[in-house]
C-alpha cells in the first residue's frame, strides 16, 4: 500500500469546493423554507384580513375580553414568533455570507493559478490550427511558432524570470503538440489517455485545507477525536431522548403514561367527567416542566377553573401562569382524545371535547348547561344563569327586550352586533343523509373496507325552515362515483374550503376550528373507530340572507334541483372505518356524533344502520376459480398425489390420431378459450358501469 | 505502487501487544456491559407499579411477619384471600388491556419504555400468582383446587359491590355537570354527554 497516492489538499484547490457544496447543501434548503414560510404567512394574513374585515366591523361593538391586558402581555412574551429576525434566519444569513466568501475565494484562487499548466492538452489549439489540417500545414505552422518562441531567439533582456519561464513552457508545449500530431506512438497515447505522455498517475486528494494537517495532523486528530468521541454521540443521544420523551401526538411520554395508568386504575362506573379529566390534566408532566415543579397540581386545577369562570385575580403572575397552562391544554386534550379513542372510551373522548370547547370559549363546565349562550360575546354570566333559555335557536326566537334580559346586555348596538354575530358565526348542522359505502360496490358486502358518507346542510341559527330529506334532489345526497373517487374516496371532503379560525377572544393564541367525528357501536356504546378530525367544510350558507335561504330550501324541498335560486351548498363528511365490515350479512347499528371543536350547540348526533349484503351473484360465478391443473404439469402430478381432480391433457386423449387432427382439436379448444375470455371482460365491465348508471 | 525499494524498516513488536489490545477492548466492553446492566436493573427495580397502592398485600405480609402474638389462623387466611383476590383482579385487568396497550404502542401514543413496563408488570403478576400457589399449599395441603375458584368469586363479588357503591358518586358527578336547577321546562340539548348509556364490562 503506497500511502503517497493520498495527498492532502496542499494547494487549497479542492477544499473550498467541498466546503462550498456542504454549505450550499444546508443553507439553500433552509433559506428556501424560511422564505416560503414568510411568503405564506403574508398571504394567509392578507386573506385573514380580508375575511375578517366584516368580522372586525362586528367585533368593534364587542366588549374587550376581561383578560385583555394579560393576553396582550402573554402574546408579546410567548406567541410572538418574529418571522424576520429569528435564529434560523440569522443562521441562513451567516451561511449565505459563507457561500459568498467561498465563491470569492475560489475566484481569487483561479485567477492566480497558471491556466497553461492545467487543463486538457489540445495540440491543435496550441499550434493554432484547424483540426482538419494536413501534415504539411502542421509542419509549416510548427516551424513558424518554434522560430518565434525558441528560447534562444527571444530577446530576454527586458523580461522577468516569470515571463521567461512562461515562454519556455510555451515552447515545450508547442514541441509536444507537434510531436503529438506527427509521432505515431504519441498520437496513440493522446487518443487513448488524452495526454501525449501516456497514462497520468491518478492522485486522490483529501479535501481538507493545509492548515489542518500542519503540525503533523495533531489538530485534526483532536478534532476527529472530539467529533466522534463526544460531539456526535452527545447530539445523537440528545436528539434521541427528545424524540423518545414525546409521543407522536406531541404530549410528553410521561403524561401519556399517566393517562394510561389512570385508565388502568379507573374505578368502574365512575363518571369520566370533565372534572375528572381536568384533575388528570393538571398532573401532566408538561406543567411540571413548565413551572419546574413549583406549581402544585391542585393550584393548576384551580387556575384552570378560574380561567373557565372568567374570574380575574389581582396577582399578575397567576394570570400569566393561567394563560400558559391554558395554551398547553389543547395539545394535552388531543393526546387524551387519541388515547381515549384507542381504549374505545366514549365518555373520555366526549368529555375531552367538552373541555376543549370550554377552554376555547372560556365558559364554565360544571353546574351549567347554558354554554351555548355563555359563549356569546357581550353576555353577562349572571343573567344567563338566571334565564330559562338554553339554545341559540330559542334565543333568536325571543323578542328583543327578552333577549336583552336573557343575555344581560343593556346597550342596543351591542345586542344587535351579538345577534348578528350569532347568525353569521355559528354553523348549525342538519343531517341530510348518512350511508355506508364501499368504493366500486352498489351494496355493502361483508369483510369489505367501507366508509361512512354524511351529507349535511350548514345553516345559521337564524335561518328558518328545515330540509325535507324525502323530497331532496338525490344528486345532492349521493356521492357520484368516478375514477378519482375510487382512487381516493376522501378527496372530495378535502376539496371543500377550510374552516375559518374560531372566535375565541379569551384563549391565548388562535384556535383553528375543526370537526371531530365519533362512530359508536349501539350495542355497547363504545367507539367503533378512533375519532377522526375534519378541517374542511363550506360555511358559505351562513352568508345567505333569511329570504335567500328560505327560497333555496323550499326549492330543494320540492325536488327542484335546477332552480337558479338555489344557493345552498351541501357539505360532506366521510368517516373511514378502519375495520372491515362484519363477516355476516345483516343490520348493524351505529351512532354518529360530530362535534365542533370550539362552539357549543353546533354538534350532530344521529343513528345509522349499516346493512351488510352479499353482492349480487353474477351468472358465471366460476370465472375467477382456479382451473384444475393439467395432468402433465408438475402441479397436476402434485394434485394427483393429493387425490385431487386433474384435467386430462389434450395430447393424451388423442394420442392415437395423427398430428393434424391434434392441431385441429387444440385450435378448437383455443377458440373456446377465446370466447370465454370475451364473456369475461363483459362481466368485469358490468359492475363498474352499473353503480354509476344507477345514481 | 511504484515506491522505491527502500529497505523496509521493521519495528519489533512484542507478542503481547495484540493480546494487550484485545484484552483492553474486552475489558472496556465488559465493564460497559456490567454498568449498563446494573443501570437497567436499577431502573427496573425503581419502576413504580402501574396500579395504585394496594392495601391487601401490605396487610397480609404485615400479619404474616408478626411472631410474638401470632395472629389467628382465620385472620391470616382472610388477609390472604383479600390479597389473592387483588392479584387476580390485576391479572384479569392486565390481560384485558394487553391488546389495547399494544395498539397504543403501535400507534405511537405511548413510548417503548412504558410498553416494556407493562410487559414487566404482567410478568410480576404472573410470578405473584405462582408464589401464591405455594403459599396456598403451605396453609393446607390440597387447598389449591378449591382456593382459586373461591378467589375468583371474591373478585367478581368485589367488582359488583364496587359498581353498586360508586352509583351515588356517579349520580353526584352527573348532577354537577347538568345544572341541579334543571327541570324548569327547557329540554336538554344533545351536546351534553350521554352519560347513562355506559355498560361497563366486568
Amino acid at each position: 500500500m503506497s500511502s503517497s497516492q493520498y495527498t492532502y489538499d496542499e494547494n487549497s484547490e479542492t477544499w473550498p469546493y467541498f466546503a462550498l457544496s456542504l454549505a450550499a447543501l444546508v443553507v439553500i434548503p433552509t433559506t428556501i423554507s424560511s422564505i416560503r414560510s414568510i411568503v405564506k404567512h403574508n398571504q394567509s394574513s392578507k386573506r385573514e384580513l380580508q375575511k375578517n374585515a366584516k368580522k372586525l366591523d362586528q367585533i368593534k361593538n364587542f366588549s374587550k375580553p376581561y383578560n385583555y391586558d394579560h393576553l396582550q402581555s402573554f402574546n408579546s412574551k410567548f406567541n410572538s414568533k418574529n418571522l424576520y429576525f429569528n435564529l434560523k434566519n440569522l443562521f441562513n444569513l451567516f451561511g449565505i455570507f459563507l457561500i459568498f466568501f467561498l465563491i470569492r475565494y475560489i475566484n481569487f484562487k483561479l485567477a492566480n493559478t497558471d491556466s497553461t499548466t492545467s487543463g486538457i492538452f489540445d495540440p491543435f489549439e496550441i499550434l493554432g490550427i484547424d483540426s482538419k489540417s494536413t501534415e504539411k500545414q502542421i509542419k509549416s505552422h510548427y516551424r513558424k511558432l518554434s522560430l518565434k518562441f525558441h528560447p534562444d531567439k527571444v530577446d530576454k533582456s527586458n523580461l522577468s524570470q516569470d515571463e521567461i519561464n512562461k515562454i519556455e513552457q510555451t515552447f515545450i508545449n508547442i514541441n509536444n503538440a507537434y510531436k503529438a500530431l506527427t509521432d505515431d506512438v504519441i498520437k496513440e497515447n493522446l487518443e487513448k489517455y488524452g495526454n501525449p505522455d501516456g497514462i497520468i498517475s491518478v492522485s486522490r486528494g483529501i479535501a481538507l485545507p493545509k492548515f489542518l494537517i500542519e503540525s503533523q495532523g495533531f489538530l485534526l486528530l483532536i478534532f476527529y477525536f472530539l467529533l466522534i468521541g463526544f460531539i456526535i454521540p452527545f447530539l445523537v443521544t440528545k436528539w434521541w431522548s427528545n424524540v423518545k420523551s414525546y409521543t407522536k401526538k406531541g404530549i410528553h411520554s410521561k403524561t401519556a403514561e399517566l393517562f394510561v395508568k389512570k385508565i388502568l386504575n379507573y374505578e368502574p362506573l365512575t363518571l369520566m367527567s370533565p372534572k375528572l379529566l381536568i384533575s388528570w390534566l393538571s398532573n401532566a408532566e408538561e406543567f411540571k416542566i413548565m413551572f419546574n415543579n413549583r406549581l402544585a397540581p391542585s393550584k393548576i386545577q384551580s387556575l384552570i377553573y378560574s380561567y373557565l369562570d372568567r374570574s380575574i385575580s389581582t396577582d399578575k403572575t397567576d394570570e400569566l401562569n393561567k394563560l400558559k397552562i391554558v395554551s398547553k391544554l389543547p395539545t394535552l386534550l388531543n393526546g387524551l382524545i387519541d388515547i381515549g379513542s384507542i381504549v374505545r372510551s366514549t365518555d373520555m373522548v366526549v368529555s375531552s371535547i367538552t373541555i376543549l370547547k370550554s377552554i376555547s370559549q372560556a365558559v364554565p363546565i360544571l353546574n351549567t348547561q347554558k354554554q351555548q349562550l355563555l359563549q356569546l360575546p357581550n353576555v353577562n354570566f349572571e343573567s344567563v344563569k338566571l334565564s330559562n333559555v338554553h339554545t341559540l335557536g330559542k334565543l333568536l326566537s325571543l323578542p328583543k327586550d327578552q333577549q336583552k334580559i336573557t343575555l344581560g346586555i343593556s346597550d342596543d348596538a351591542k345586542l344587535d352586533s351579538t345577534i348578528e354575530f350569532i347568525s353569521k358565526e355559528y354553523p348549525i348542522l342538519k343531517l341530510l343523509k348518512a350511508y355506508f359505502a364501499v368504493p366500486g360496490e352498489s351494496v355493502v358486502p361483508p369483510n369489505a373496507s367501507s366508509h361512512l358518507i354524511i351529507k349535511v346542510l350548514v345553516k345559521s341559527p337564524a335561518h328558518h325552515g328545515n330540509p325535507n330529506t324525502q323530497n331532496f334532489p338525490s344528486s345532492l345526497l349521493h356521492e357520484v362515483e368516478t375514477m378519482d373517487s375510487l382512487r381516493d374516496p376522501y378527496k372530495s371532503t378535502k376539496s371543500q374550503p377550510e374552516l375559518p379560525t374560531a372566535h375565541s377572544p379569551f384563549f391565548p393564541g388562535t384556535r383553528k376550528s375543526n370537526y371531530i367525528a365519533l362512530l359508536l357501536l349501539q350495542k355497547d356504546g363504545k367507539l367503533a373507530d378512533p375519532a377522526s378530525t375534519y378541517e374542511n367544510l363550506s360555511l358559505q350558507n351562513l352568508e345567505l340572507s333569511l329570504d335567500e335561504y328560505k327560497s333555496s330550501i323550499n326549492a330543494l324541498n320540492d325536488n327542484n334541483d335546477l332552480d337558479k335560486n338555489n344557493k345552498l351548498i351541501v357539505g360532506t363528511f366521510k368517516i373511514p372505518l378502519t375495520q372491515p365490515t362484519p363477516p355476516k350479512p345483516g343490520n348493524y347499528q351505529f351512532r354518529i356524533r360530530i362535534f365542533h371543536s370550539d362552539y357549543f350547540g353546533c354538534d350532530l348526533d344521529f343513528p345509522v344502520i349499516m346493512t351488510v349484503e352479499e353482492p349480487k351473484i353474477e351468472e358465471q360465478t366460476d370465472q375467477y376459480e382456479i382451473e384444475d391443473p393439467d395432468e402433465d404439469s408438475l402441479a397436476g402430478v402434485m394434485a394427483q398425489l393429493r387425490g385431487e381432480k386433474v384435467k386430462k391433457s389434450a395430447n393424451d386423449s388423442d394420442s392415437d390420431s395423427d398430428s393434424d387432427s391434434d392441431l385441429d382439436s387444440s385450435l378448437e379448444e383455443e377458440e373456446e378459450d377465446w370466447s370465454d375470455i370475451n364473456t369475461d371482460t363483459e362481466d368485469e365491465a358490468e359492475p363498474e358501469t352499473k353503480p354509476v348508471s344507477k345514481k | 505502487m511504484e515506491e522505491e525499494p527502500e529497505t523496509p524498516k521493521i519495528q519489533k513488536i512484542s507478542v503481547y501487544t495484540p493480546i494487550a489490545y484485545v484484552a483492553i477492548i474486552l475489558t472496556v466492553f465488559i465493564v460497559f456491559v456490567k454498568i449498563y446492566q446494573k443501570q437497567q436493573l436499577k431502573k427496573k427495580l425503581a419502576r413504580e407499579s402501574l396500579f395504585d397502592h394496594s392495601f391487601g398485600k401490605d396487610a397480609y405480609y404485615k400479619l404474616a411477619s408478626l411472631d410474638d402474638p401470632k395472629p389467628h389462623d382465620k385472620l391470616l387466611k382472610a388477609a390472604f384471600l383479600r390479597k389473592g383476590s387483588e392479584i387476580i383482579r390485576k391479572t384479569i385487568k392486565l390481560k384485558e388491556y394487553e391488546p389495547l396497550i399494544l395498539k397504543l404502542y403501535v400507534n405511537g401514543s405511548i413510548n417503548e419504555e412504558f410498553y416494556n413496563n407493562y410487559k414487566d408488570e404482567i410478568r410480576v403478576q404472573e410470578s405473584e400468582l405462582n408464589s401464591m400457589v405455594n403459599e396456598v399449599e403451605s396453609f393446607k395441603k390440597g387447598w389449591t383446587p378449591k382456593c382459586f375458584p373461591l378467589l375468583q368469586e371474591i373478585t367478581f363479588n368485589e367488582a359488583i359491590s364496587k359498581r353498586i357503591d360508586s352509583m351515588d358518586a356517579r349520580r353526584n358527578d352527573f348532577l354537577e355537570i347538568v345544572n341541579p336547577t334543571i327541570g324548569n321546562g327547557e329540554s336538554t340539548n344533545n351536546d351534553n354527554q350521554a352519560k347513562g348509556k355506559k355498560n361497563k364490562k366486568k
